[in-house]
């Protein structure tokens, strides 16, 4: 994990689904260090652990977490990192492509701003709270 | 992360009692200990959910699976004791609507 001057914040962990609770842990203890209410930082983790699920689809190798304050707001990224040796694979017995959808459903339904993004660099996905929400 | 899973008895339900998150990780052993308890038979399952602390779209689709597969049998499978924040995943989604939701395994046993 990185601090900044700037109060921003990362985390780098690797994409398997084992670490997905370790950034949930990373976005709760940023978010109470910005004195985000606790309801919300229920919705930021959700969030989160949803990027990071929508991105390991995506094969990366790792993830970064970060946490940027902005002008009235603290903005999260989740970036797909590398390639993974694997993909993470759809569970069986669900149908095609439902949790990835939901995932990303999921977090859109939360913050209006999500942003998810599958470019060469990699997937992206990024959302922000707004002060006072 | 640690998910605990524990299956009883109750009025002719098999009440499946969940603790910890479910997410990503998790998830798989959720939807494994379902199939594994409607395959032996358990066509009418209560899923307590009173001591999950996290559940994701990853939890919901094992959910939705064991739906699935009890449907198949012509069985049944209810939510109970589902606290705030699971409450609200099941909402955005819209899947209060699919599964029958109790506030207790009580209240979901004795439903008519």
């Amino acid at each position: 994990m990185t601090g900044r001057g700037n109060g921003a914040c990362s985390l780098e962990i690797p994409a398997e689904a084992a670490y997905v609770a370790t950034a949930r842990l990373f976005t709760g203890a940023v978010a109470r260090s910005f004195g985000v209410a606790e309801e919300r930082i229920d919705d930021l983790k959700l969030a989160v652990s949803e990027a990071c699920t929508v991105v390991m689809r995506g094969g990366a190798g790792s993830l970064l977490v970060r946490a940027q304050p902005r002008d009235q707001a603290l903005g999260f990224e989740v970036l797909g990192i590398g390639a993974a040796l694997a993909g993470l694979a759809e569970e069986e017995g669900t149908p095609q492509n439902f949790s990835r959808g939901m995932a990303a459903e999921m977090i859109r339904a939360l913050f209006e701003d999500a942003a998810i993004e599958d470019s060469d660099r990699g997937m992206q996905v990024a959302f922000s709270l707004s002060a006072g929400a | 992360m640690e998910l605990r899973l524990e299956s009883r008895t109750v009025d002719g339900w098999t009440v499946l009692a969940v603790a910890g998150e479910v997410d990503v990780y998790t998830a798989p052993k959720l939807r494994e200990r379902l199939v594994e308890l409607i395959s032996s038979g358990s066509h009418r399952l209560v899923v307590d959910l009173e001591g999950v602390d996290f559940l994701d779209s990853t939890g919901l689709g094992s959910l939705v699976a064991g739906l699935k597969r009890v449907k198949e049998q012509n069985g049944v499978m209810a939510l109970a004791g589902a606290r705030d924040p699971v409450r609200k995943v099941l909402s955005i989604t819209g899947l209060d609507k699919v599964f029958p939701l109790h506030d207790s395994v009580e209240g979901a046993t004795k439903a008519p």
